[in-house]
Order: structure tokens, then C-alpha cells, then sequence
């Protein structure tokens, strides 16, 4: 009955306070909340320290770099572990459990395969040169989101 | 009436929107004649969980158990180098056995893309020993040998 009377009566509102209702919805229906720096901080680290150890590079274009370390950090944060963040789980808590996808992944530790390009062999058409990303390159990069 | 909660799962920077597709105002200043929403509302049902879809029926764990232990023969080239003793190893025409089938995982289903587990005795110069290698591999990427 409450839902009822509320689309009834948002179909009797004001154009102006339909539009301020729409507003709000924007608000709601944001991204989520961003990672913590400290987390971005440590998968930076790691990854720089990872491309060095693994003898690949970065992107060329470095947002990309930035957006997967975010997106690592993100899952570091909500999951305990950085797990993949370019893959869909039907259970997250499962992969980090089992561990296939915890970056370093299987396919990256065994292979040199990172399907994020975070992670480039030399002989990659998109690697650059560089095995560093500070910690404004990719705050820049990720404003923009 | 059930509330859409969808949680995303995949990347977790998806793109803003303006309004949820959901909401009823969206119809107000459409030019098109408004669809005819019934009077209680949207209802849409969403499976949230994920129990159902990653849970793992026994059929499929027998079938995983039964391929433990069988003997496997690389048929593609296959570089791997993670192997400390040996930095650039190419598993291709080796012998070794399926330890493990990574993608059940506590009765739960994992999205692991190389599910084969397998085990290789790799025999090395100035070692008696041969080096015990573990590799991940894909159904297609050996035979299973007699």
C-alpha cells in the first residue's frame, strides 16, 4: 500500500521537484566508495615490485595501470585480497579462498599472462618501458572516473 | 513488491547513470506513450544469491575426482616460468599426472580458466633427483595417455 501512494504521487509532483527527485536517484546510484590510499599505496608497491621481478612493464598508456591497481585495492579492502579485478565471480569469497585469481594469478605466475595488461611482456604490442607508476599518476588517472 | 538490489560484480567502477532505470519517474517526459505500469509498482527478481549458481552438484565432484591421478601428455607448446631451477621450461610432449581439479573448491565453483593441476618429474643435469614441477593447465591443452 506504501509503494502504491508513492508512485501515485510521484506522478502528481511539480516538474520542479521531479527534477530534484532526480537528482537525489543520481546521488544514490553513485560508485562506490573509493579504496583506501593505504591499500593503493601497497599495490602500487607491489606491482612495481612485481614488474621488476617478473621482467615485464606497464602500459603504454598508464591509465590503464592505475585503473587495475585501484580496482586491486579495492578488492584488497572489501575482500581481505587483491583478487583480479577484471574478472566476474559468482562467489568472491570462494576465489579468495581457493586462490587461483589472487593477484599474482596462476595464469600471470606460470605464464607471464595478465589478461589486465597491468602486467606486459617486452614483446607485448602495448608495453612501455617503464616498471614504475607513482602514486599521482594514478590519481590523475583515476579522477577522471 | 521486491526491491532490485543488484550488486555488480564485475569491475567496480561502473559508469554513473542518471536515474535507475527502475524508478517511475523516468516515464514523466518521455514523448512516447507511457508504458502501462501496473498500479503496484515494478517488481523484479533478481538472484542475489550466490549460493545457488557456485555451489557444486556430487555428479560434478565425482567427475572431477575420477580424473585425479591419470596420466597426461602435453600436446601444445607451453612455457612456464615459475620454476626456479629451470627459467624457461616448454612442457610440450611431457608426461606427468593430474594432482588436483582447481575449480571446485569446497563443493563451491571457481572460475578458474586452467583446472588442471598436474604434476611433472622433470629430470635435470647434475641432479639425481628429477624437479618436481606443478603446472595449471586447460582440458584441451593435453591427452590423456594410457
Amino acid at each position: 500500500m506504501a509503494t502504491q501512494a508513492t508512485f501515485l504521487g510521484s506522478t502528481l509532483l511539480s516538474p520542479k521537484l521531479d527534477s530534484s527527485l532526480r537528482r537525489s536517484n543520481r546521488l544514490k546510484t553513485r560508485a562506490q566508495v573509493d579504496p583506501s590510499d593505504k591499500s593503493v599505496e601497497i599495490m602500487r608497491k607491489f606491482s612495481e615490485q612485481y614488474a621488476r621481478k617478473s621482467g615485464t612493464y606497464f602500459c603504454v598508456d598508464k591509465g590503464v595501470t592505475s585503473v587495475v591497481i585501484k580496482g586491486l585495492a579495492d578488492h584488497k579492502d572489501s575482500l581481505g585480497a587483491p583478487l583480479c579485478p577484471c574478472r566476474h565471480y559468482d562467489d568472491k569469497a570462494a576465489e579468495v579462498g581457493q586462490g587461483f585469481w589472487n593477484c599474482p594469478c596462476v595464469p600471470m605466475r606460470e605464464r607471464k599472462e595478465c589478461h589486465c595488461m597491468l602486467f606486459l611482456t617486452p614483446d607485448n604490442d602495448f608495453a612501455g618501458q617503464e616498471q614504475t607508476i607513482t602514486l599521482d599518476e594514478i590519481k590523475e588517472a583515476t579522477s577522471k572516473l | 513488491m521486491t526491491s532490485c538490489a543488484t550488486t555488480p560484480s564485475t569491475l567496480p567502477f561502473s559508469p554513473l547513470r542518471r536515474v535507475s532505470p527502475f524508478h517511475p519517474t523516468r516515464f514523466l517526459n518521455s514523448p512516447f506513450p507511457r508504458p502501462s505500469i501496473s498500479r503496484r509498482g515494478f517488481s523484479c527478481h533478481v538472484a542475489v544469491s550466490s549460493d545457488i549458481s557456485s555451489s557444486v552438484t556430487s555428479e560434478e565432484e565425482a567427475e572431477a575426482a575420477a580424473k585425479i591421478g591419470k596420466k597426461v601428455r602435453v600436446t601444445v607448446p607451453l612455457k612456464v616460468y615459475h620454476v626456479m631451477k629451470i627459467p624457461d621450461l616448454d612442457l610440450c610432449g611431457l608426461e606427468g599426472a593430474i594432482k588436483q581439479y582447481v575449480a571446485i573448491w569446497k563443493g563451491k565453483r571457481i572460475t578458474a580458466n586452467l583446472p588442471f593441476k598436474v604434476e611433472f618429474l622433470i629430470p635435470v643435469e647434475g641432479q639425481d633427483k628429477p624437479v618436481k614441477v606443478l603446472a595449471h593447465l586447460r582440458e584441451d591443452e593435453f591427452e590423456y595417455v594410457d
